[in-house]
């Protein structure tokens, strides 16, 4: 199901409704903390120990994130001078032993796109100099630690 | 971090709500004459002038497209204003007002997917923009105690797409007595306009690209 659709002259996009997407963190203990929105995500809010990531976009896809030492998910959008704002994805950065891997979760497409919404892209980068505290490590991350 | 960001337009004397920037022939010097005019180039009534507007008023910026030139003074900061001298007002300005943003770049895109360039504009980069990016300490705007550079200034930078942009850097939100920012300044500017460009409607739209968590 689709569920914003902006048509121009040449271009037409279509994306997830930006209200009715979120994460939802579980834990060992069985708690669960549920994200918001894409707007104000709330994942700086949830605590680090997480067992469990996944994504839910209000297209219906469920993406689950494997199992890393920690999590930081960016949403990556851009805000227009017409005031016009695009979420083009989630790109959620997990720490594993020696880089990051960074898996990218489509958010809108074209009919000319080659990636369709919730599809999902990975790549590799190096590990950052710095740990930024939006990092949320595993329960796996805690006991290497 | 979430962020929260301020989008407006400083018109030499006030603040005001950004709805869009607009080209039209420099003859023009009626807000509402300009506004029905709104994105559509004149054929061959180049040069063409430079508008802000907002819902219900227009502002002309220019009455045709100048380049600006690199130089600095410390009451006149940033990257608006005459043609020869960056100023802090008569620009278009994105303030943090909470939160952090990372990977920050300044492009035009098309403007309905944000992700093509095919644009007669800015196939042609004939889009471009002056912009610095800041933080500045004091109670006032136009006249600040001090600033301190987040990302150097760029001068009449081409923006296409992921080809030519002004970018990439973080910005955040900062606090402290006196402080505010961060600030990302800009003047759009249209150059070279050819009078071989198609007659015809060529939306685009500059954006601010980011990520935040």
């Amino acid at each position: 199901m689709e569920d914003v659709k902006a048509y121009g002259i040449y271009q037409t996009v279509t994306g997830v409704n930006p209200y009715e997407c979120y994460f939802v963190a579980t834990y060992p203990d069985g708690k669960v903390r549920r994200g918001n929105n894409l707007f104000t995500t709330g994942w700086d809010d949830i605590p680090s120990g997480l067992s469990e990531l996944k994504y839910f976009l209000s297209t219906g896809h469920i993406i689950s994130i494997p199992k890393f030492r920690a999590y930081m998910p960016l949403i990556e959008v851009s805000d227009g001078l017409d005031g016009s704002r695009v979420f083009h994805s989630i790109n959620v950065r997990c720490l594993a032993d020696k880089e990051i891997l960074v898996y990218k979760i489509i958010l809108r497409q074209t009919p000319k796109s080659k990636l369709k919404i919730g599809d999902v892209i990975i790549s590799k980068e190096a590990l950052p100099k710095e740990m930024s505290k939006s990092w949320k490590y595993t329960d796996r991350g805690f006991s290497w630690q | 971090m979430a962020i929260t960001l301020s989008t407006q337009f400083n018109n030499g004397s006030s603040w005001a709500d950004l709805s869009k920037v607009v080209f039209t022939s420099p003859n023009m010097d009626s807000p509402n004459t300009a506004g029905t005019r709104s994105h559509i180039f004149p054929g061959g009534g180049i040069p063409l002038g430079l508008w802000y507007e907002d819902a219900s008023n227009m502002y002309r910026i220019e009455d045709q497209q100048y380049l600006t030139a690199e130089q600095y003074d410390n009451d006149d900061y940033t990257v608006s204003g005459t043609e020869s001298v960056f100023s802090g007002v008569r620009s278009v300005n994105f303030t943090v007002t909470e939160g952090e943003a990372y990977d920050c770049r300044l492009t035009a895109w098309d403007d309905v997917t944000h992700s093509s360039t095919s644009n007669e504009v800015l196939q042609g980069d004939y889009c471009k923009a002056s912009a610095y990016c800041y933080y500045w300490e004091g109670t006032t705007y136009d006249t600040p105690d001090s600033i301190t550079t987040v990302v150097s200034g760029s001068y009449n930078q081409t923006l296409k797409g992921d080809t030519f942009y002004y970018g990439d850097f973080d910005i955040r939100y900062r606090t402290g007595a006196n402080l505010n920012g961060d600030v990302v300044v800009f003047k759009p500017i249209l150059y070279n306009i050819p009078g071989s460009l198609s007659y015809g409607v060529h939306d685009f739209v500059i954006t601010l690209h980011y990520s935040y968590t």
